[in-house]
C-alpha cells in the first residue's frame, strides 16, 4: 500500500547487560498510514516505549535491535547511516515525550526554540522560506492555536518559567511549525493534571486534523487510546497480543489480557463494590513463561497454552490476536 | 457511647503550612511574597473507622496536609488533634506514641524502603523500636502482616529490588499495619502502579479497612479511585479545601465549580473528546499573593466579590461544606 508511512516487520529489541542480552521487544509488526493515529498500549515493562525508541534509534548504546524491515516513506531505515538517520529525524519525524522539559534547551528562551524550527523547515519549500523570514508572527499565531493567548510574552520566557502544561503546549506548537511526516508521542500527558491533560489531548486531536501525518501514540491509558487512536496494538511482556481498529477492540476485546485490562481500566468509571483483578504480575523479561506469556495469569489457560507461544491469528477486518482460543483457522 | 468516643479521631483546625520561597536579601529585595502557602486555613475531621479522601491536582496541598498531620512538616498555624490531644507542638519524645499511631504509605514504595534492608528488617525495625511485641514474637508478627497484605511469608528474605511495584506496595502496607495504627495516611499509593495491579492494591485497602476498621486518609488525584474507597471526599485546590461531602453526595450534587469541572473530566473519559466544554483559563499561581478566590481565573460563576477575598466555608447541608460565594447558582 502506497499510503503507508511507516511499516515495521519483525522488530526485536533488547539490552546487553553483563555479557547476556535481555530481549524486551519481540517480533513486533506495525503499519501506520498517512493521517492515521496508531496507539501502542501496554503496562510498564510491556516494551511499548522501547518499541518506539528502537524505531527512532534513540536507545542507549547497550541496546540491540534487529528487524526484518523498517520502511519509512519508501526509505529503508535499517540501511541508513547514523548521520543520515539523524538528518531524517530532524526533518521529518517529531517526538513528544512524557517530560517536556527534556525537549527544551534550558539556557535558551522559548523564542529561540521556535525560531530554530522555522529556520530548519525553510528548506522544504519557497513558502517555508517566506514563513521563516516572518517567523515571529507565525510563532505567535501557533502559540495562540495551542491555547497560549499571550504568546509574545511567553516567547521571552525560559523553559523553567513555564508549567508542565504550558511546555507541552509550546512543544506542540513547535511540532505544528515543523510539519513532520511522522509523530511519535510517548505518554505525553502522563505528568499532567486531569484538566490540563484533557486540554492537551484535545490539541493532539487538532494536530492530527491539521497535519495529516502518521501518528504513533504510546500510552498505558486505555481511555486515552480510546479517545484518540484509529487503531491500537496491545503489548504484553514485549509482544503484541492483540491489534485492530480501536472501536472494535474496545467493543469486543478478544485476548484475555485485553479483556482484563479493559475491565480494570473501565471498572472505576462506574460505581462498583468490587474491582475485578488480574491476578499475579507481569513476568520479568529474564524469566518468561515457556508458552503463552499471559498463561500464568489467564482464567482460560489450558495445558496447550504452556506448550508453545501462540501465533498471531488473523481474525479479518484488520484484527489480530495471539491466543489459542482463536486458533481455529 | 460516651461523648469522648464520639469525638473525631483526628481534628484539623485552620491548618496553615507555608514554604519559604526566598531567603535573606533576596526576600528583602523581592517584590513577591516570601512564602508559598501550600495549605491555607484548612479544617476537617476524620472519624474512627472512616476513609476520608483528599482529592486535588498536583500542587493542591493534599500531600502536604498528609505529611503535616504526621508532623513531618511543621505547620505555621492551626491545630492538629489526635483523640482530643493537641499534637501540633509536641516535642519528639512526647510525640513518639503518635509516631506509632500515625502511619503513612507513600506513592513510591521503592524509595520508602531501604534498598539494603530485607523485607524482614524493614518490618522488624519499627516493631522493636516501638516495643510493639516481645523479640520472640517478631517473626510471627511479620508473617501475619505479610499474609494479610497478600504476600507469601518467604518474601521476608527479599530485598526491594527483587520485587515488583505491586509487591513493594504490599510490603509498605504490611509495614504500616504492623504498628496497629489509629490512622493511616495513604499518599497516592496506586498512582505509580499498572492498571492490572492497581485493582489488586485497591481491593487490598478495601479488605483491610473493612476487616480491621482502620481509619484512612486516602490522598489521590483520581476521583474515581476516591469514589471506590472513600466514605467522604474533600476536594483541594491550590492549598484550599474547596468542598467536602459524603462520596455519594459529592458525585450526585457537587456544588463547587471546580468539583464540577473535575467530575466533568470523568464523563469525558467514558466517551470521546467531542462536545464538551473545556475549562478555560490558566491555573492559579500559588506563588502570587492573591487575596481573592483561587479558582477565580477559571471559574464560570465568578462575580466581583470573588476577587476581594477567598470565600469561607459554608454548609450546604449537614456534612456537606463548600467554599464558594455563588454555590447556590451552580
Amino acid at each position: 500500500m502506497s499510503d503507508v508511512t511507516l511499516s515495521v516487520r519483525g522488530l526485536d529489541a533488547g539490552f546487553s547487560m553483563g555479557g547476556s542480552t535481555v530481549m524486551v521487544v519481540r517480533d513486533v509488526d506495525l503499519d501506520i498510514r498517512k493521517g492515521e493515529m496508531v496507539g501502542i498500549i501496554g503496562e510498564s515493562g510491556s516494551g511499548k516505549t522501547v518499541t518506539g525508541m528502537s524505531i527512532l534509534r534513540l536507545l542507549p548504546d547497550n541496546a540491540v535491535t534487529h528487524a526484518e524491515r523498517i520502511d519509512f516513506l519508501g526509505t529503508d531505515l535499517l540501511g541508513l547511516s547514523a548521520e543520515a538517520f539523524r538528518e531524517l529525524r530532524g526533518r521529518r519525524i517529531a517526538m513528544v515525550f512524557q517530560d517536556p522539559v527534556g525537549a527544551f534547551n534550558p539556557a535558551k528562551k522559548v523564542e529561540w526554540h521556535l525560531k530554530e524550527i522555522f529556520e530548519r523547515s525553510a528548506a522544504k519549500s519557497p513558502a517555508h522560506v517566506d514563513r521563516a523570514k516572518n517567523w515571529h508572527g507565525a510563532a505567535i499565531q501557533l502559540l495562540k492555536d495551542v491555547g497560549i493567548p499571550h504568546g509574545a510574552d511567553v516567547m521571552h520566557l525560559f523553559p523553567h518559567q513555564l508549567s508542565g502544561g504550558m511546555l507541552q503546549r509550546t512543544l506542540i506548537a513547535m511540532v505544528l511549525a515543523f510539519e513532520p511526516d511522522l509523530i511519535v508521542a510517548d505518554e505525553p500527558t502522563t505528568n499532567l493534571d486531569n484538566i490540563v491533560e484533557r486540554q492537551i489531548l484535545r490539541l493532539f486531536r487538532d494536530l492530527q486534523n491539521r497535519l495529516d501525518c502518521a501518528f504513533l501514540f504510546i500510552t498505558h491509558d486505555m481511555s486515552i487510546a480510546h479517545m484518540l487512536c484509529d487503531r491500537i496494538a496491545v503489548m504484553y511482556a514485549g509482544r503484541i497480543v492483540e491489534t485492530g481498529p480501536t472501536k472494535q477492540v474496545f467493543a469486543d476485546p478478544k485476548h484475555p489480557y485485553t479483556q482484563g485490562l479493559l475491565a480494570s481500566a473501565l471498572a472505576l468509571d462506574t460505581k462498583t463494590e468490587r474491582l475485578k483483578e488480574i491476578p499475579g504480575e507481569l513476568p520479568s523479561p529474564t524469566d518468561l513463561p515457556p508458552g503463552c506469556l499471559f498463561e500464568p495469569r489467564c482464567d482460560f489457560a489450558k495445558p496447550e497454552c504452556r506448550a508453545k507461544l501462540p501465533a498471531m491469528s488473523d481474525l479479518g477486518g484488520g484484527r489480530g490476536v495471539r491466543c489459542v482460543l482463536y486458533n481455529h483457522a | 457511647m460516651t461523648p469522648r468516643d464520639e469525638a473525631p479521631l483526628l481534628a484539623v483546625r485552620n491548618l496553615l503550612v507555608r514554604f519559604r520561597l526566598r531567603q535573606g536579601m533576596t526576600a528583602a529585595l523581592s517584590k513577591g511574597p516570601t512564602y508559598l502557602k501550600a495549605v491555607d486555613d484548612v479544617s476537617f475531621d476524620v472519624r474512627r473507622g472512616e476513609v476520608l479522601g483528599l482529592v486535588g491536582e498536583s500542587g493542591s496541598g493534599k500531600t502536604t496536609i498528609g505529611k503535616t498531620i504526621l508532623r513531618l512538616y511543621k505547620p505555621a498555624d492551626g491545630v492538629i488533634e489526635v483523640n482530643g490531644v493537641d499534637i501540633t507542638h509536641l516535642g519528639e519524645r512526647r510525640l513518639k506514641p503518635y509516631r506509632r499511631d500515625l502511619q503513612m504509605v507513600f506513592q513510591d514504595p521503592l524509595s520508602s524502603l531501604n534498598p539494603r534492608h530485607t523485607v524482614r528488617t524493614a518490618l522488624a525495625t519499627p516493631l522493636l523500636l516501638h516495643a510493639i511485641c516481645r523479640a520472640d514474637e517478631v517473626e510471627t508478627r511479620i508473617d501475619e502482616a505479610l499474609s494479610r497484605a497478600g504476600l507469601p511469608t518467604n518474601f521476608k528474605r527479599r530485598y526491594p529490588h527483587e520485587m515488583s511495584g505491586g509487591q513493594l506496595q504490599r510490603v509498605a502496607i504490611a509495614r504500616a499495619l504492623t504498628m496497629s495504627p489509629a490512622l493511616v495516611v495513604a499518599d497516592e499509593p496506586v498512582s505509580k502502579l499498572d492498571v492490572s495491579v492497581r485493582a489488586q492494591i485497591l481491593n487490598l485497602f478495601k479488605d483491610l479497612q473493612q476487616a480491621f476498621n482502620i481509619t484512612i486518609i486516602f490522598i489521590t488525584h483520581d476521583l474515581r479511585v476516591a469514589r471506590y474507597l472513600c466514605h467522604r471526599i474533600g476536594v483541594m485546590y491550590f492549598g484550599k479545601l474547596v468542598e467536602i461531602a459524603p462520596t455519594e453526595e459529592l458525585f450526585s450534587a457537587p456544588k463547587h465549580p471546580y468539583t464540577k469541572a473535575l467530575l466533568g473530566t470523568l464523563d469525558e473519559s467514558a466517551a470521546t473528546l467531542e462536545g464538551q466544554s473545556a475549562v478555560a483559563g490558566e491555573a492559579f499561581n500559588p506563588a502570587a499573593d492573591t487575596v481573592g478566590c483561587r479558582y477565580f481565573d477559571r471559574c464560570p460563576l465568578r462575580v466581583e466579590r470573588c476577587r476581594a477575598a477567598h470565600p469561607s466555608f459554608e454548609d450546604v447541608k449537614s456534612g456537606h461544606g463548600v467554599a464558594c460565594y455563588e454555590w447556590r447558582r451552580s
